[in-house]
């Protein structure tokens, strides 16, 4: 029989068992609805805001319009008439409006903190309309009053072009460093409780009997592997579609090169990870000690994850790039700072190659502790005593 | 004439660190053989199995398939049974056989007959779709069985597939080893029951201390003892076995009220030994045999230890 063939077998029952337990699939359902909520939820949770000023007596013509053109982006203005300070007061208790304007006492009065921009604003706009009452009175025409108003001619640049998706562009990269994280360590968890069922269970005796070590480990870690890629796969087609439908991710733009960073170093970060728990997974004899060679595994992933808060907001900084670079942290950082930022591209060809290399390796020496201490019962096996024992296997 | 080079396992060594778990461990299973394989615990039978099918590498020594060394492909036409079984609980039942004779190398729409034919002979039929976890014990211990049968093999290694079944069940797998041997397969399995292996093979190999202590059919290794068992039936209870005191070396193994059996040399003179029993009460049955293959076995492991201990000295 064919390699090719053991490693399809072993790699098909991986799949098919896994997607025949109910508790995988109810676990993808949630995760699927969670990631869609979280991509249609800004069209929800950020409706435009307003503010609202109450005025005692009659609102002065043009009032409304000065607050309007100094309120920034999104916020709406309203000026209301309130007959007298009482009932003005009671609608800035109830929460009705921001502020309460008396004309009469020129007094601003606040619910309780006062809120100085706002005081600023309504304070020019009051200041406006009595600016024009008096020009009135003075006699000046209109004209002449939009003449002595007219501001300067302010020209605007900026030093570096405007990233309008710039938000967007950080959550998905964020977004894609949870998927990833989660992924990484409970799909290559998946890989870790097989190996050690059937190194506990002494299926593993029967396996070896008819198949090499590594046939085993190629078709785990592939099985496992790509019903992990295709549930991300199919995150990553939801997310483009709920955002596309609700407005909230730019999907040619923005969001195809997040979906593509976050699946194409999975598949870097899980060859790694999958190989290095597998091994791990020889190790032990009993379940329960399994938790114990997860840590040192899991450690490095962890670290990328806790120092992505960093590059989020730096994404140059020294240790991010060092970090995007080395195998066992690159698949957290290295998409993180490719949509956040400018990557040189020698930096992103290193990284490659180095996870590349640093996969070879992995096979190599996890694949010898794997084979060297899948038989071995009776005690927590040594690493050293694991890849002097590989060769003890008969095949 | 037909070949029937089988299994042959060719001075066998083996040590885990200071320990030597096999000491030049030789012998052979023709074609159609179905030899007993008999050891204390910890002699090195499943140490000498895993070298066999390849799990574990000798340090010396060979394992031979048909006349040549075995090779990956000949371990495919093996088929193994581990003391220690091995199935994955979560896994339908039919699914799991047809898949492990797929991974040893048979086409699909076959494993599935197969594994379809041995659970059905196995007395399984009825659980095809049950996960194999919620089987109790002994249907369990019958798929594993079916999983080491299901892809046809030519050898077939089962350690210890006696232990934990019940009266019923060893019988059904006594007729079974003996089918599959009829049909020419090669079957070897270590046992510990040795009544059982005395009924059902030709051949049995006994091993000590990783090395081979007696090798053979039963019969030659039951002549080849230099002891027999007399067993004197009188037509009248109570006589006393006093009157055995004068053969030579004799030792008394069992007394019942009108029945005592002895172990004595096999050189004895029956016809004197006949008559002092007769002049004791007359005697009803009379019967001169080569030992149970129970004291095959003790003899050979006390000897092995014995000439180990001479040549510690």
């Amino acid at each position: 029989m064919s390699a090719l063939r053991a490693v399809r077998l072993v790699a098909r029952r991986e799949i098919t068992e896994r997607w025949r337990s109910k508790g995988f699939r109810i676990a993808f359902g949630l995760v699927l609805l969670g990631v869609v909520a979280l991509t249609v939820a800004p069209k929800y949770i950020n409706p435009t805001t307003s503010t609202d000023v109450g005025v005692v007596g009659t609102v002065p013509a043009g009032f409304e319009q000065t607050l309007q053109a100094t309120a920034s982006g999104d916020d709406e203005v309203r000026a209301s008439s309130y007959p007298d300070v009482a009932s003005g007061e009671t609608a800035l208790r109830d929460g009705a409006i921001d502020v309460l304007w008396d004309p009469t006492a020129d007094e601003l009065v606040w619910k309780r903190d006062d809120d100085p921009t706002l005081a600023a604003r309504v304070r020019a706009a009051a200041a406006q309309g009595r600016f024009e009452a008096t020009a009135e009175a003075l006699g000046l025409t209109p004209e002449q009053q939009q003449q002595l108003l007219a501001p300067p001619a302010t020209g605007e640049r900026s030093l570096e072009p405007a990233d309008a998706d710039d938000g967007t562009r950080t959550a998905l990269a964020f977004g894609g460093t949870v998927v990833l994280f989660l992924a990484i360590s409970m799909f290559g968890g998946y890989v870790l409780t097989g190996v050690v069922t059937e190194k506990t269970s002494r299926i593993a005796e029967v396996l070896l009997s008819q198949v090499k070590p590594s046939h085993l480990l190629a078709g785990k870690v592939l099985g496992i592997g790509s019903l992990a890629l295709a549930e991300l796969l199919a995150l990553g087609v939801a997310v483009l579609a709920a955002g596309q439908w609700a407005g909230t991710v730019p999907v040619p733009s923005v969001g195809f090169g997040a979906v593509a960073s976050t699946v194409g170093f999975f598949v870097l970060g899980f060859a790694i990870y999958a190989t290095l728990y597998a091994a791990a997974g020889a190790l032990v004899n009993r379940q329960e000690e399994a938790q114990a060679v997860t840590w040192p595994v899991l450690l490095p992933l962890l670290a990328a994850y806790m120092v992505a808060l960093t590059t989020i907001s730096e994404p140059d900084n020294g240790v991010s790039v060092v970090l995007s670079l080395f195998p066992l942290t690159a698949p957290v950082q290295m998409p993180l700072r490719l949509q956040l930022g400018d990557v040189p591209a020698w930096q992103v060809v290193v990284c490659v190659a180095l996870s590349l290399a640093f996969i070879w390796a992995t096979i190599v020496v996890a694949g010898r502790v794997y084979a060297g201490a899948l038989l071995r019962t009776g005690g927590r096996v040594k690493v050293r005593d694991a890849l002097r024992a590989a060769d003890d296997l008969g095949r | 004439m037909v070949d029937r080079t089988g299994l042959q396992v060719e001075g066998l060594t083996k040590r885990f660190g200071t320990v030597v778990a096999l000491d030049g461990v030789s012998f052979e299973v023709p074609r159609g053989g179905l030899v007993g394989f008999l050891g204390p615990n910890g002699s090195g039978k499943t140490t000498t199995m895993r070298a066999i099918l390849g799990l574990l590498r000798p340090d010396g020594g060979e394992v031979r398939w048909g006349g040549t060394p075995a090779a990956e492909v000949d371990r495919r036409r093996f088929g193994y049974m581990p003391e220690e079984r091995g199935l994955y609980g979560p896994m339908r039942t039919l699914e799991q056989v047809t898949w492990f004779a797929e991974l040893a190398g048979v086409g699909h729409r076959e494993a599935d007959a197969s594994a379809r034919r041995w659970l059905g002979a196995l007395g399984v039929a009825d659980r095809l779709t049950a996960d194999v976890g919620t089987l109790s014990h002994g249907n369990q211990q019958r798929v594993q069985l079916a999983v080491a049968l299901a892809h046809g093999p030519e050898l077939l290694v089962l350690d210890e597939p006696f232990s934990g079944l019940d009266p019923i069940a060893a019988e059904t797998m006594q007729q079974l080893l003996h089918e599959q041997a009829a049909a020419g397969t090669s079957v070897l399995f270590s046992s510990h029951q040795l009544d059982m292996v005395e009924e059902l093979c030709r051949d049995v190999v006994i091993v000590h201390r990783g090395r081979v202590v007696a090798a053979g059919p039963v019969e030659r290794l039951r002549s080849d003892e230099p002891v027999r068992t007399l067993t004197v039936t009188f037509d009248r209870p109570e006589v006393t076995p006093a009157w055995a005191e004068r053969l030579p070396s004799t030792t008394l193994l069992e007394a019942t009220a009108d029945r005592q059996t002895f172990e004595v040399p096999a050189d004895l003179d029956l016809a004197a030994a006949l008559g002092l029993a007769s002049a004791e009460a007359s005697v009803s049955r009379f019967s001169f045999e080569p030992p149970d293959l129970s004291v095959v076995f003790r003899n050979a492991v006390a000897r092995s230890t014995g000439t180990e201990e001479q040549a510690a000295r």
